[in-house]
């Protein structure tokens, strides 16, 4: 293909429908990892999976269907993109990081007490 | 003229396939290893790759915080949270508890379902332009527009960081 056929204002990309079917397979992953695996730290790891996939999947979205906002720059205006799905990414990872601190916490503290890092052995509440 | 050919014109393709491999791929080593070191390894590797892919859609300040935060700081968590429980690492029994086939028949439908849904959805086609630098956009809506959010959420994290460190205490 030659460089006069290529047209910057419509390039060919990856169809997003691509970059969809990739979050929601990480997210089964993850949800596989977290319900089967029988140590609790690859539990904390299937959430961070299943955490990424979001992220992926909000960056999607705010890419195909993101509005155009416009934005006051000093004494004019000008016509960005919002970034709508890029903060929902940032305030996720922020949870992601408080989550894993308090899951590894609890995790520690459990093995403290029980000696096992296996989630069927934590059963207070249960029996 | 110089022909750059259907490489350069298939580019975004060809490091999507590329990356989107390697994630899905290292994902399924979270899933299946034995070892549980290898499983903190192989989780690295796919949070790499999704940055990677952050950087196809247009988004490269998150991949910085993605390269930063969850390659960086939450797999070395895991990591010491490996070392703190003495995980029997190198010992081979059974990794997968016995609601392992119920939860893949549930994943499955999951995927069917939702992959479904969607690959009919109609997503737009073009791809979205911005003309000022990423991290410009993003700095000035974290500090105009979503402020408050922002606040909540560094409060949230000292809190909780703050909780993890009393309840990992060994003497209360």
């Amino acid at each position: 293909m030659a460089l006069e056929n290529f047209n910057p204002q419509a390039p060919l990309i990856v169809s997003y429908q691509h970059y969809y079917i990739l979050a929601v397979l990480l997210f089964v992953i993850g949800f596989l990892t977290v319900i089967t695996r029988r140590n609790i730290v690859v539990v904390l790891m299937g959430l961070e999976l299943m955490l990424a996939a979001d992220n992926l999947l909000f960056l999607t979205f705010g890419n195909a269907h993101g509005i155009t906002i416009t934005r006051v720059v000093f004494s004019s205006l000008e016509q960005v993109q919002s970034p709508i799905g890029q903060m929902f990414m940032i305030f996720i990872t922020i949870v992601a990081a408080a989550e894993v601190a308090v899951g590894l916490a609890i995790a520690i503290s459990y093995y403290r007490l029980k000696a096992s890092p296996r989630p069927e052995s934590y059963r207070e509440l249960h029996d | 003229m110089i022909d750059y050919g259907l490489l350069s014109y298939y580019a975004p393709h060809f490091f999507f396939y590329f990356f989107a491999i390697i994630a899905v791929a290292s994902g399924l080593g979270v899933l299946l290893l034995r070892n549980v070191f290898h499983c903190a390894l192989s989780l690295i590797v796919s949070l790499t790759s999704l940055g990677g892919l952050f950087l196809l859609l247009n988004a490269e300040f998150m991949a910085a915080v993605q390269f930063f935060v969850f390659v960086g700081g939450i797999t070395m968590l895991l990591v010491f949270g490996i070392f703190m429980t003495r995980t029997y690492v190198g010992v081979h029994e059974h990794r997968f508890n016995r609601w392992l086939w119920p939860a893949v028949a549930v994943g499955v439908v999951f995927f069917l379902v939702y992959g479904f849904a969607g690959w009919s959805f109609m997503f737009r086609t073009e791809r979205q332009f911005s003309l000022i630098p990423n991290p410009k956009l993003i700095g000035w809506s974290l500090f105009a527009t979503y402020t408050l959010p922002f606040e909540i959420a560094s409060v949230i994290l000292l809190v909780a960081l703050v909780g993890a460190a009393i309840i990992a205490k060994k003497e209360w």
